[in-house]
């Protein structure tokens, strides 16, 4: 019995990790179109963030590894190979994977929701969800990025892009996802 | 007429309140607009009033920011007006951080009987986050100022977040132990 409990329990962690890690990876790819080529402006359609918090929020932060491998993959593969990418994108990645586990811990350390509301999904508590993971991710790419040779020529455009970008990316994410995938999901009973 | 005093009260309480927060911190680790503090009492004083009487206390907040900022810390880089903005941005970053989180249902600030203290500790933490990137915005922009970044939100973070913490925790849990042991002596 345990063994068929444990044989489940791998393959509902395998499934979640890979569901996360296709979220993450394809809506990365799928915004590649609006990079800017300078770094200090960041994507103002951050679509990943509202893939990683769904992630968290449907499966649990034991997905962290999927966000941070589906991270990996899309720059990898939009960078073109392993060798382009540099420990610094590495970190920025890292900080995007983090950034929405930290605005969830916040949120229930400190009382504030646990966003559904008898088994409904609270939006106005997600979308303050997406903006605290916002801040939090800007401002830890905001000390992480300067270490590197290139230093943030422009650092208000840098905050007001990434800031933007990632509310934006964040919401738009999770307002279709909500409306469209998290129905599918529950009909096929993958959550 | 009543209530017309009644504002006028609040509004001086609201400014006294700001203006001494301003002093201790000027005396306990000096202020520089350039690079902050790792103690910046007056982001508490600030959120108590709001929180103590609401948002009418707005014109007496903004004066004493103004006040402080540019005549007490002589924090205006030569330009009244960019001094003043910054100023004023640190008066209303406290009533948008509210407004924002009873806008989206996050906590109620209007029962403060039964409020939650985390529920202030985290309105600390939005507050200061919102106060240091919008005055690093408006100092960088101004071009009045000569900041560096990463120092600037620093210590801009660290010390919103201190001195937020330390007034409300002094004013919410050390002052009631004074009061109620100074009662009891007089019994």
């Amino acid at each position: 019995m345990s063994y068929i409990m444990t044989s489940m329990n791998i393959k509902q962690f395998v499934s979640h990790t890979l569901i996360s890690l296709m979220m993450v990876a394809f809506s990365r790819v799928l915004i590649s179109g609006l990079d800017s080529a300078d770094f200090v402006i960041g994507n103002y359609l951050w679509l990943p963030i509202g893939a990683a918090i769904l992630s968290y929020l449907l499966f649990g932060f034991k997905t962290f590894f999927g966000v941070f491998i589906g991270f990996a993959l899309a720059t990898i593969i939009l960078k073109g190979s392993f060798d382009a990418v540099s420990i610094f994108s590495w970190l920025g990645r890292l900080s995007s994977s983090l950034a929405p586990i930290v605005a969830i811990m916040m949120m229930r350390f400190f009382h504030l929701s646990d966003f559904f509301d008898s088994g409904k999904v609270n939006f106005a508590h997600i979308v303050f969800l997406v903006i605290l993971s916002s801040l939090v991710s800007t401002l830890a790419k905001f000390f992480i990025y300067p270490i590197n040779e290139a230093t943030i020529s422009n650092p208000v455009v840098f905050i007001q892009s990434y800031l933007l970008g990632d509310v934006i990316g964040g919401i738009v994410f999770i307002y279709i996802a909500v409306k469209v995938f998290v129905p599918l999901m529950v009909k096929n009973k993958l959550i | 007429m009543d209530s017309y005093k009644l504002l006028f009260t609040n509004n001086l309480i609201a400014f006294l309140a700001i203006f001494l927060a301003s002093v201790t911190m000027k005396y306990f680790s000096g202020f520089d607009a350039e690079i902050g503090s790792y103690l910046y009492l007056p982001i508490g004083a600030k959120i108590l009033v709001f929180l103590l009487f609401g948002r009418q206390v707005l014109p007496g907040v903004m004066a004493s920011c103004i006040f402080c900022g540019v005549i007490l810390f002589g924090s205006w880089g030569g330009n009244f007006v960019w001094g003043a903005v910054g100023a004023l941005m640190g008066a209303l970053a406290p009533l948008i951080s509210m407004w924002f989180i009873q806008k989206l249902k996050m906590i109620d600030f209007s029962n403060l009987k039964d409020i939650d203290f985390r529920h202030i500790l985290f309105l600390i933490f939005f507050t200061a986050i919102i106060h240091a990137l919008s005055r690093f915005v408006i100092y960088a922009k101004s071009e009045v100022f000569s900041i560096s970044p990463i120092d600037f939100l620093s210590h801009y973070l660290v010390g919103d977040m201190l001195g937020g913490i330390v007034v409300i925790w002094t004013v919410l849990k050390i002052l009631p132990l004074f009061v109620s042991a100074t009662n009891l002596s007089k019994v």
